[in-house]
């Protein structure tokens, strides 16, 4: 059964109801390098909504008609325009956990911004799961019109001992321009379904920042579709795995248009027992003619227990084009440690100055001030051991 | 003023199960300079690591007492804290930490304080200047990509920031030429003083011709099997390590029957 709200309209009851039955029909996916037993929801209770904090909004930005609401109330006030967009990026149809998603699906954020708007300073939004080893399905969807722009930030929390399947659709008219930052720190005992994909028209552009620091095991993928001629898309993952946490985090970049610009970079910092599988993939359809996919991935080692995989990917049905990658796994030896002790850093504070030396040419091109600070400081506490 | 005294008693060390030191007595107090020569494999560097505290290094008996504390017990960075510097043999690379951003968060934590910026900049190009060192090398990562010389620069470099009572320089004239030694020689003896002391480990007498010792040790087989002044060194490059070895075999010998 899907999960049903009392002031839910009847063509969102009745696509949850679709998602529920694409749920029942599913097969079990298969799974390489992530356990996939611990996302079984018959472990969890029953579905539990997130709760959200949304950023007021400038009355002359709220004017101009943009909105930022959650989704019960865009579900009441802006029935046709949600109708007309959620679940068309991410239908249930796409996979087992994204119909699951979508027949549990009790509140989200919904964020649109009209033809011609550009708003300047960047709107934060909080997203806490308060329930406990419950099924989560936290939504947010962006409806960027032509020429329009925005950056949103959110930032992730609680969700203890939960299966949460965090979702973001994007859609980006011609030449809008998104700049979206994610910076995940679930409970350190929640296992996360996280599935973000954006469409984009001609000329657009989108922006993903990821910070990953939280939760016990990440399977995650974060996927831009360069559908419009000229459309660009870049994706800043930085990643921080302590304990014996597990992060699964994927980045695609699909080339359907010609001109097409990608760039991936990836940062990732390993501590304890933790692992890491980074999958980077360019996939580069007939017809992209002069497209360009580039990525780079770089995990550094804290101590030898932890353990990285990269797997970066490149599909190539076109001639014309440009693609590349770069790997590298650097690790922070006995003697470097000795070293910096030896002129008196302790140890956390040598690996303190390694690590940020190391994250800090990424961190650097994060555009948003808060989301430095932010991930700077959840790094830094995870450092220390919390 | 803080008097300066350092104390090794009958210091034994093993690396991997092997025993190195074999019973090192030393007494070195503020404002000397104290040579350590032997030949390879003598435990020279051995020395300087486990008085430094490297984690390969096992102390399996004696004591290091500085000012009257035993600092075998603690962290390396405890024993910085105290007073005590390495300069390294071969210096680490650090990709990714700064020249000038390690010294800054390594003075801090000897001093126990933050330390101004307009200060700690200030130090830091006087001291760059005086050893010769282009000023672009402060934002370099530390070590990384540095010539041998640039390398050994950078250790005295350090040496010179931190201050430190008793600075022990592991063999920091091999691999440097004669021109770079000289500005590394008097970028040591700019320093000395009453308020530090400074222990020399080096295979050849070549270094103690910029540095002048008022001891020397001659080290074999994990001790120190004779001391005096600086001529001792002279005498050491006239006759070769070998006449030390059966010199101190006849000792031996002598005393067994």
């Amino acid at each position: 059964m899907s999960v049903t709200s009392l002031q839910e309209p009847a063509w969102l009851r009745e696509q949850k109801k679709q998602a529920q039955m694409a749920f029942d029909a599913s097969e079990l996916p298969y799974w390489d390098r992530t356990e996939i037993r611990p996302f079984d929801p018959t472990r969890f209770a029953a579905a539990v909504s997130p709760a959200y904090d949304l950023p007021q909004l400038p009355q002359d930005v709220a004017k101009r008609g943009v909105i930022v609401t959650d989704l019960q109330t865009a579900a009441a006030q802006h029935g046709e325009l949600l109708q007309k967009h959620l679940g068309t990026v991410l239908p249930a149809s796409r996979g087992r956990f994204e119909a699951l998603h979508a027949a549990n699906l009790l509140n989200g954020v919904f964020v649109y911004v009209p033809k011609g708007v550009e708003v300047e300073e960047p709107l934060a939004v909080t997203c806490n799961v308060a329930g406990q080893g419950a099924l989560s399905a936290p939504h947010m969807i962006l409806v960027l019109e032509e020429a329009s722009s925005v950056s949103v930030v959110q930032r992730t929390e609680g969700g203890r001992g939960c299966l949460l399947l965090p979702s973001v659709e994007v859609v980006l008219g011609n030449a809008a321009r998104l700049r979206f930052a994610d910076v995940q720190n679930f409970a350190p005992d929640a296992f996360n379904y996280t599935v973000r994909r954006g469409l984009l028209a001609r000329d657009s552009s989108l922006e993903w920042v990821l910070g990953d620091v939280g939760s016990r095991v990440v399977r995650a993928n974060t996927e831009s579709v360069l559908n419009g001629a000229g459309a660009e898309s870049r994706s800043m993952l930085v990643f921080f795995g302590s304990g014996s946490q597990h992060l699964d985090l994927g980045l695609t970049m699909s080339h359907t248009g010609a001109r097409t610009n990608a760039n991936m970079l990836t940062k990732g910092v390993l501590k304890d027992r933790s692992r890491a599988v980074y999958r980077g993939t360019s996939d580069i359809e007939a017809g992209s003619k002069n497209c360009n996919s580039q990525q780079s991935a770089k995990t550094l080692h804290l101590g030898g227990e932890v353990r990285s995989d990269s797997i970066p990917a490149l599909f190539i049905d076109e001639y014309e084009l440009s693609a590349g990658h770069a790997a590298t796994v650097g690790k922070v030896d006995e003697e470097q440690l000795f070293y910096m002790r030896s002129r008196g850093l302790p140890e956390v504070e040598a690996l303190r100055l390694i690590v940020e030396g190391f994250l800090t040419p990424l961190i650097d091109q994060i555009p948003i001030a808060a989301v430095r600070e932010d991930l700077a400081a959840l790094i830094d506490r995870k450092l220390a051991g919390e | 003023m803080a008097e300066i005294d350092l104390r090794i008693e009958d210091l034994q060390a093993a690396v991997e199960g092997k025993a190195i030191l074999k019973g090192v007595n030393l007494h070195v107090r503020g404002g000397e300079v104290h040579a350590i020569m032997g030949p390879n494999g003598s435990g020279k560097s051995t020395l300087a690591n486990t008085l430094a505290g490297h984690p390969r290094y096992e102390v399996t008996g004696g004591r290091a007492v500085l000012n009257g504390e035993d600092i075998l017990s603690l962290a390396p960075d405890e024993r910085a804290q105290r007073g005590l510097f390495l300069a390294f043999q071969y210096p680490v690379e650090v990709p990714g930490v700064t020249v000038a951003n390690f010294l800054r968060q390594s003075l801090k934590a000897v001093r126990g304080q933050e330390i101004p910026f307009a200060e700690f900049r200030k130090k830091l190009l006087e001291k760059m200047a005086l050893l010769e060192m282009d000023q672009s090398m402060a934002a370099r990562y530390l070590n990384e990509g540095f010539s041998g010389g640039e390398k050994k620069r950078n250790e005295i470099l350090q040496m010179s920031m931190l201050e430190p009572k008793v600075a022990v320089m592991d063999e920091t004239d091999s691999g440097l030429d004669i021109d770079a030694l000289k500005v590394v020689s008097e970028g040591v003896n700019k320093l000395r003083g009453p308020n530090i002391a400074v222990v020399v480990i080096t295979h050849y007498q070549r270094i103690l011709r910029y540095i002048q010792p008022d001891f020397v040790h001659v080290m074999v087989d994990g001790r120190i099997v004779r001391s005096g002044g600086k001529d001792l060194a002279l005498e050491l490059e006239d006759k070769g390590y070998e006449w030390i070895r059966e010199a101190v075999a006849e000792t031996a010998q002598t005393g067994a029957n």
